[in-house]
């Protein structure tokens, strides 16, 4: 299966090969190709998407969740 | 409150503050056209879930396939391109709700647009919700006062009754709306409004009016404008009627106008035939009849158990040529609990509001009149239906007998007393004590033309001259004896004093 990695630095071998290793416990795949996308605009942290689904850990998305959080409607 | 205190609770509120984890489903737009996109992935949706797209839009999922899903796009499409990321949000589509929506002007999302600032929500409602059930509900007994004499005697509307006001274009039928909701001031009612695919200047026109009324204080207007997309036109009434939800569940009365559905019909059928379903009558998708009566069964009286509070609705459908026949209009019909027609043989003839009396019904209004008002417009209604029956006879000779001259002349002074011009709501007390000298026979002696300054005069005389019997219809909803007495006293003085 193909996945793709977006995130602000360049991931060490380490972080990549956990990575691989979670998204194939995950998906139950034999192979994993790895498409590493290098964006500085998300800040920090990563970004996977794979199989129709996206796990979300940048900098960007957290800022984003705090200013929703932060303007949600008063209960 | 100081900056620092400000500046506290901020800090406060983000320690509080948890970034979730989560996975999201994505999809891919595939291609995007006419408001509409195709979407692959996306494999868990929800019929009638809301997506977002990677540039800010929204849309609703519509259509699910074998591998794409067929999603409308609420707003502006023209900056969604292939390939965008589109996120499910495993919600159906809301919109905020709050008391604040009271006086403004919102679209079909709810969100403002008369450029009075943003509005504090308090709550997300479902645009889409299952109508209350049979044992939440109560029988239709509380009257909808018009103000309008054709409606209020003839055809009585009660509250939580759905009354559909059909006609062809110029024929009056937002000016009975507009007039109904002008005349709510003080009767614990609150209106929405939803303009489906108006022209811009029309919505203006009659925002200003309702402010010059001072009916934008307990009205809310919901507008999807022409020049919007049809999806917007689509979603506007349910929009509208879950903001009028939101004041029912507060033990309210709301009143909401939907003007018209003709045009909302038609933007689901543009909205149906580009998501490629299979065309019915009239080019119709086939659950266009669905689409209206799940829209008008949301209008309901509901008991006290369940919360109280009443949503009354109004649907407009504009016919084309005076076709009641047409696919929409008989939907609607059927739907409804009666309806208003308006002709335009009636309106050029200088009759206005231009209700074709013989074939306007309603079909549970009747219980919700009030006593006085019943025994009246008992009367009225025959003399009415006596005097069409009648006219067309007497168009033949002269010759009539006394008693066939008699109803004439007491029909052509009904009709004329029937008569009324736009922006000028009568208030129940008048029309009575109107219809009480009308079918007494008070009136048969003034000469036609006459009828209305007699009727004026007339209500300013009694008023100051028969306060029991006002008193009475205003407290006891029915006059007494006493007060019966007192009212042809007073008629009776005032057409000696003026003849």
């Amino acid at each position: 299966m193909s996945a793709t990695v977006a995130s602000a630095k360049r991931l060490h071998d380490e972080e990549e090969k956990t990575l691989v290793h979670f998204l194939k416990k995950r998906y139950s795949a034999k192979e994993v190709a790895l498409t590493k996308i290098l964006d500085e605009k998300l800040l920090g942290g990563f970004r996977v998407e794979a199989n129709n689904e996206v796990i979300d850990l940048t900098i960007k998305n957290k800022i984003r969740q705090l200013q929703e959080y932060l303007t949600r409607p008063a209960n | 409150m100081t900056t620092n205190h400000l500046v506290e609770n901020l800090k406060k509120e983000i320690e509080n503050f948890k970034a979730q984890i989560k996975v999201e489903k994505v999809g891919r737009v595939i291609e995007v056209f006419d408001g509409i996109a195709k979407v692959s992935g996306l494999s868990d949706i929800k019929s009638s879930e809301m997506v977002t797209f990677g540039s800010g839009e929204a849309g609703v999922a519509l259509n699910l396939e074998e591998d794409a899903v067929g999603v409308i796009i609420l707003g502006d499409f023209s900056k969604i391109k292939e390939g965008d990321e589109v996120k499910a949000t495993g919600r159906i589509l809301e919109i905020p709700v709050s008391d604040n929506t009271l006086g403004r002007v919102v679209n079909a999302l709810g969100s403002p647009i008369d450029g009075k600032g943003p509005m504090r929500a308090e709550k997300a409602y479902p645009i889409e919700k299952v109508a209350p059930g049979v044992i939440t509900r109560l029988s239709v007994d509380q009257p909808v006062a018009t103000g309008i004499k054709v409606i209020d005697a003839i055809i009585p509307i009660g509250r939580g009754q759905r009354e559909l006001l059909i006609g062809d274009r110029q024929t009056g039928k937002t000016a009975i709306a507009i007039d109904t909701i002008l005349n709510q001031k003080g009767q614990n009612m609150i209106c929405v409004y939803v303009s489906i695919g108006q022209k811009d200047s029309k919505l203006r026109k009659i925002e200003a009016r309702l402010e010059e009324g001072g009916a934008m204080n307990y009205t809310v207007i919901v507008s999807a404008g022409a020049s919007e997309a049809a999806s917007l036109s689509y979603i506007a009434p349910y929009t509208g009627v879950s903001i009028a939800e939101y004041f029912m569940d507060q033990g309210k009365d709301v009143l909401i106008i939907y003007d018209d559905l003709s045009k909302h019909a038609v933007a689901y059928r543009e909205i149906s035939l580009l998501l490629r379903r299979p065309p019915g009558r009239e080019a119709y998708p086939g659950d266009v009849f669905y689409l209206h009566s799940r829209l008008l069964e949301r209008a309901c009286r509901r008991n006290e158990k369940y919360g109280g509070g009443s949503i009354t609705a109004l649907p407009i459908i504009e016919t084309q040529a005076g076709d009641i026949s047409a696919y929409i209009p008989t939907n609607v019909i059927s739907i409804t609990d009666g309806q208003i027609f308006l002709e335009t043989d009636l309106f050029y003839k200088g009759i206005r509001p231009a209700v074709n009396v013989g074939s306007s019904v309603s079909r549970v209004g009747s219980n919700a009149q009030i006593k006085a008002m019943k025994k009246v417009a008992g009367t009225l209604k025959l003399d009415l239906a006596q005097f069409r029956e009648l006219e067309a006879f007497a168009q033949f000779g002269s010759d009539l007998d006394d008693a066939t001259k008699r109803q004439l002349e007491r029909g052509k002074r009904s009709v004329e007393v029937l008569k009324q011009l736009q922006y000028a709501p009568v208030k129940t007390e008048y029309q009575v004590v109107t219809f009480y000298a009308l079918v007494k026979g008070f009136m048969d002696d003034v000469p036609i033309e006459k009828i209305k300054e007699f009727e004026k005069k007339l209500i300013e005389y009694t008023e100051r001259n028969a306060k029991t019997f006002y008193k009475e219809i205003a407290e006891k909803k029915m006059w007494t004896d006493k007060g019966e007495a007192e009212l042809v006293k007073a008629i009776t003085d005032f057409k000696n004093g003026r003849h």
